[in-house]
């Protein structure tokens, strides 16, 4: 995570890396959507109370190349999470992100991920960018189109969920040069 | 992880690396450059036999993964073989070269076989991956031996010396895995 991140996304929302003090926050937001994250994310079974939270937050504190551990806030309150996660020999980042069910349909997932596609192929030197979203996630494949991104492949059951079940992956990718022209027209 | 020792017979015995393997690690890249470059990043990564120590010690120290371990044919080290570990999504990812003098004899089969049989049966992961360059033919003909199924093609997925390289994914399920040892 990078703690001096921090990226307006218009509309009063902000992108910014979370810290042990929005562990109870993050905490509370999860919690109210736990039934719907679970279906797309082992790690809400991970999630027991704040400071489990805040274990999360401290166990990435240690990875200073990816740009990860984000909340989407939107005045006061946590909408969401944004990650990209850089990792390896290949250039390439892993984009993931998830909303709290009343801040779904604002673009909020596409603003903040194009934010840190941005970042990324700008600044940080990537190739290209990834993002793995279950086959029946429609809400978050479409923010991958939204993206630009263009479908590779389907991934059998590359994907944890919540209590111990898998899912198919559909794997989206971007390269730096179809970033610019996106970000062109 | 704790390190693995299989004897799986006519000579043939898989270990995690020592750090008193580094000379001899370093020796056979160092034999095999013009052949390993253009698929792997870490040859012109790999100057020195310090380079080599390093490597054993960064991945023997891994509390998860398991990319340090060397195929050896009658006391001589003939290919390296790695294993990665995704706790997120129980699955692994396996990565494999061998000395040209080796090659299509079908030791690397045979060494993947053992690995995926402790991925599933002593890991208990349910998924094994592996990537390949689209035009690394004998690569993907491991893959295919193994009964992977192509799943995607992750484009400038691989960076190599030259640039980036398209990676085809191939993967197995455990009940696959399973079904396939089973005799019909």
């Amino acid at each position: 995570m990078r703690p001096d991140l921090r990226i307006e996304l218009g509309g009063g929302a902000v992108l910014r890396p979370f810290t042990t003090d929005d562990a109870e926050a993050l905490f509370r937001v999860i919690d109210a959507n736990r039934t719907r994250l679970a279906r797309w994310f082992h790690w809400v079974d991970d999630s027991t109370d704040a400071s489990s939270q805040a274990a999360w937050m401290d166990s990435r504190s240690g990875d200073q190349r990816s740009l990860d551990a984000n909340g989407i806030w939107v005045g006061d309150e946590l909408a969401g999470g944004c990650d990209l996660v850089i990792a390896g020999t290949d250039d390439s980042g892993e984009l993931g992100f998830w909303l709290d069910e009343a801040f779904v349909g604002r673009g909020l997932a596409t603003r903040a991920s194009q934010a840190l596609i941005n970042r990324c192929f700008e600044s940080e030197g990537l190739h290209r960018v990834q993002l793995r979203a279950g086959v029946d996630n429609l809400r978050s494949r479409a923010v991958a189109k939204r993206l630009n991104m263009r479908e590779e492949g389907v991934l059998r059951g590359a994907g944890k969920v919540g209590g111990g079940l898998y899912v198919d992956l559909v794997i989206y990718g971007q390269i730096v040069d179809e970033w610019r022209m996106t970000v062109r027209s | 992880m704790n390190p693995i020792r299989w004897d799986l017979g006519e000579g043939l015995i898989v270990r995690t690396y020592l750090a008193g393997d580094a000379q001899e690690l370093f020796d056979l890249i160092d034999a095999n450059r013009e052949r390993l470059r253009p698929w792997m990043i870490w040859e012109p990564q790999t100057r020195s036999v310090a380079d080599s120590l390093a490597f054993i010690q960064r991945s023997t120290s891994s509390a998860t993964d398991m990319e340090g371990n060397g195929v050896w044919l009658d006391g001589v080290l003939i290919a390296g073989v790695g294993l990665g570990i995704d706790t997120m999504s129980n699955s692994g990812e396996i990565g494999y070269w061998i000395d040209g003098g080796h090659e299509g004899k079908g030791i690397v089969t045979r060494v993947c076989q053992r690995f995926f049989d402790f991925a599933f049966d002593e890991l208990g992961l349910h998924r094994m991956e592996l990537q390949a360059a689209t035009d690394n033919a004998r690569s993907r003909a491991i893959a295919e031996r193994l009964g992977m199924t192509q799943e995607g093609v992750a484009r400038d997925g691989i960076r190599v010396a030259a640039g980036y390289l398209d990676s085809v994914s191939y993967a197995i399920l455990e009940d696959e895995w399973r079904a396939r040892r089973v005799p019909a």
